[in-house]
């Protein structure tokens, strides 16, 4: 399932080719924040990196958080 | 020793003992030293609370049981304020995202102090004074994120 959802954010950063923030990524796919959750702490060992846009409010500190490509992310090898 | 007794809602953490105290020894503690990974634990969770709550540092308030090796993060008043039970699914059983998030980071000090300091670990609701935090205990524990 985790998997799943994983594979999802990352075809969907692939497509957009740009930092999108969690609620984007949650509204996009429509799954919920606690799933996308789970699958972005993974992700954040294993190519995609957090950035902080103008969008970023630290009482919102992930939902508001926007999400990228690593650039060695085409060199690691995700699922 | 005064006691203070309060009906309130709160969130109870019990902490694996065994690991606490590899990182303990890693880090060139004793064993009888698992106090300082429970406050430093919970303190984590409490510095984070005011951000995402809303509501005032002084607001909440932490209990320590080091028999038991449990934290108890509390609203600071009678009946509650609604502060902890914001941060917390209790259809799930799980923090909410915003809360994980920001009690994730609370490890990492931008002033990248030694232990803990005011930019990191620091709150006006500790009654221990601030003493014996390590945050490097949550960063053995794979706490901090990438």
């Amino acid at each position: 399932m985790n998997e799943d959802v994983e594979r999802k954010i990352i075809e969907l950063l692939i497509r957009e080719k740009r930092a999108l923030t969690t609620e984007y990524i949650c509204s996009k796919l429509n799954i919920s924040k606690s799933l996308v959750s789970t699958a972005l702490y993974s992700l954040l060992k294993r190519g995609v990196k957090r950035v902080y846009t103008e969008g970023y409010d630290p009482t919102r500190p992930f939902d508001t958080a926007a999400w990228v490509l690593r650039r060695d992310f085409g060199l690691l090898k995700m699922f | 020793m005064p006691v203070r007794y309060i009906r309130t809602s709160g969130l109870v953490i019990k902490v694996d003992a065994d690991i606490i105290r590899k990182v303990l020894r890693e880090l060139g503690y004793s064993d009888n030293d698992v106090w300082v990974s429970l406050h430093t634990i919970s303190h984590t969770l409490i510095v984070s609370l005011p951000q995402i709550a809303g509501l005032e540092g002084s607001d909440f308030g932490e209990a320590i049981s080091s028999n038991t090796n449990e934290i108890a993060i509390y609203d600071n008043s009678l009946g509650g304020l609604d502060g902890v039970e914001g941060v917390v699914n209790t259809v799930d059983r799980i923090l909410v995202p915003n809360y994980e998030w920001s009690v994730r980071d609370s490890s990492r000090c931008p002033l990248v102090c030694t232990k803990a300091c005011k930019a990191c670990m620091f709150t006006d609701s500790c009654f221990m004074l601030n003493r014996r935090l390590d945050r490097r205990i949550l960063e053995r524990l794979g706490w901090e994120l990438g």
